[in-house]
């Protein structure tokens, strides 16, 4: 890409529960976390992307986030805003950024993201609930986060021949990832077994507890930067190779396929523009609020052949021994789903990895690392493949 | 939160599909420039973005698309449901709802599955479509 956009600074703030901070609050810690792990010069920055606050919660979004946030940075940025795609929100700003610093609009963006999650039991589902469904024609009816998911996932499961261990093989194979993750939620209770994901309370069928991604809060930050400006911040950068986006349908009862959404088209632009193929990937960081997501978003990217997807896990590919791995930082599963800003999550492991900075759980080379996300019922998709070279 | 089960917001957009199950009758718009069959209601035809609808009686059949099988409720009002049958059902019309599907074990659910469609009493005189398996 012109001008060699790359993701040159990332930190994540630790998941967990932050009840005294509220959605700007916690924007400033995690602005905080990031500024005292990178040294940067603010006068390079004319950027800044930030999500609303406080969505999650319940509260009502704070929509003049930017605004705020660039005025307590000192920014007077020529490129800012406020925006919002879900989960798909972070993988969106990297994509506006690298076309702003592509095309000369700016040279370096700061991307920031802070998340709160309602508590399940205290109306939080509710609330959730009647975000993501049609509030008249879904939510009428029972319908919830989990519910919604386990739609796609009973139609895999008839028209692709998956299966429930496969499903529990998603969970198992993550939750190994996160035992390599100083900050993963899960850590601390150790390896499970696909019977342990069978034996979980049952959710909504076939979804059990442990098929289910682990409510939390947190944030992230990164900064996209022209070429040579990423170079002089850090000897390897992770270089935006190509993105792609596509939007379908709204309430998850409209789906034309419910097997098969957005991603395939997502995925198709991100490889043309990055002109690499499915092969070239080496590290795949998928959205992946519950074990169907995975498996779905790994066939439609043409990862792995349609309905081989529960098998890839099963057989243990994407788990640390394996040839594709999937989710290094332990996923929305493992490591923690927070709130609004989960989509940072796949993004920021994703530079991790390719800047070779993931530590413990770093792949070998990780030329190519593929990131999908996706926000509201799987109805935006965005794919950003990062790459070693520009 | 509430005991009760929740309510759909009426408007002058849905007024007439909520006033035809009042009636045991499930409603759906039909574009008179291209005849495509439209649910959930909205004031033009997402296939040619004509604003002149039609209001016509659905044949209340249906098969299901997908299911799920709902253990944990997701609040209050659903605490004596569970296990209940969530589903997005496609209509022989064309378009396709969710809905609950009633009167059937939850185990004895699958894809594809026929429906027919009955009427839910609920507070304030609203009646919600849902289906129950088609024994014809
Ligand atoms: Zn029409």
């Amino acid at each position: 890409m012109r001008n060699e956009p790359a993701i040159a600074a990332a930190r994540e703030l630790r998941p967990g529960r932050y009840p005294d901070l509220g959605g700007l609050d916690l924007y400033e810690k995690v602005l905080a976390e990031f500024l005292g792990a990178w040294r940067l010069d603010p006068s390079v920055v004319d950027g800044f992307l930030a999500a609303p606050a406080g969505m999650a919660s319940g509260t009502g979004s704070d929509i003049f986030v930017h605004e705020q946030l660039a005025d307590a940075l000192g920014l007077h940025p020529r490129f800012s805003e406020t925006l919002n795609v879900g989960g798909a929100t972070y993988a969106v700003m990297a994509a506006r950024a690298a076309l702003a610093i592509a095309s000369g609009r700016a040279q370096a963006v700061l991307c920031a993201a802070a998340g709160k999650f309602p508590k399940v039991g205290a109306g939080g589902a509710e609330v959730m609930a009647r975000m993501v469904s049609h509030p008249d024609f879904e939510f009428i009816y029972g319908s919830f986060i989990p519910a919604l998911y386990a739609l796609a996932a009973t139609r895999h499961m008839h028209e692709r021949g998956t299966t429930r261990e496969q499903l529990a093989a998603v969970a198992v194979s993550t939750r190994q990832w996160a035992l390599r993750h100083p900050d993963a939620l899960m850590r601390a209770q150790g390896a499970i077994t696909v019977e342990d994901v069978l034996r979980s309370r049952p959710i909504a069928e076939p979804f059990h507890l442990l098929d289910c991604s682990v409510p939390s809060e947190g944030g992230a930050v990164f900064l996209v930067a022209r070429g040579d400006i990423a170079r002089a911040i850090t000897p390897q950068p992770a270089y935006v190779r190509g993105f792609g986006e596509y939007h379908d349908h709204g309430p998850v009862s409209q789906s034309r396929d419910v097997t098969s959404m957005g991603a395939r088209e997502a995925g198709r632009q991100a490889f043309d523009s990055a002109e690499l193929r499915p092969a070239d990937v080496r590290v795949a960081e998928i959205y992946d609020a519950f074990t169907i997501n995975p498996i779905m978003f790994l066939e439609d990217l043409g990862l792995v052949e349609a309905g081989r997807g529960g098998r890839f896990f099963a057989e243990g590919r994407g788990a640390p021994e394996g040839d594709l791995p999937v989710n290094t930082y332990g996923g929305l599963l493992s490591f923690g789903h927070t709130g609004d800003s989960s989509g940072m999550s796949m993004l920021i492991e994703g530079a991790l990895q390719t800047m070779g900075l993931a530590g413990e759980r770093q792949v070998a080379d990780a030329e190519v690392v593929l990131v999908h996300t996706y926000g509201s019922m799987m109805a935006d998709h965005c794919t950003v493949i990062l790459g070693r070279k520009p | 939160m509430s005991r009760e089960k929740p309510l759909p917001h009426v408007t002058e957009t849905t007024r007439p599909y909520w006033e035809g199950a009042r009636l045991g009758k499930l409603m759906l718009q039909r574009c008179r420039r291209c005849r495509t069959a439209i649910h959930y209601p909205r004031p033009w035809c997402s296939a040619c973005w004509s604003t002149d609808l039609d209001w016509v009686e659905a044949a209340g059949r249906g098969r299901v698309v997908t299911f799920t099988v709902v253990h944990q409720p997701p609040f209050e009002a659903y605490a004596g449901d569970v296990p209940y049958v969530l589903a997005v059902v496609k209509l022989d019309e064309g378009p396709q709802m969710m809905a609950n599907v009633l009167g059937i074990e939850p185990a004895a659910m699958r894809v594809d599955l026929p429906v027919r469609v009955v009427f839910e009493r609920r507070s304030g005189g609203f009646c919600v479509p849902q289906f129950e398996p088609a024994r014809d």
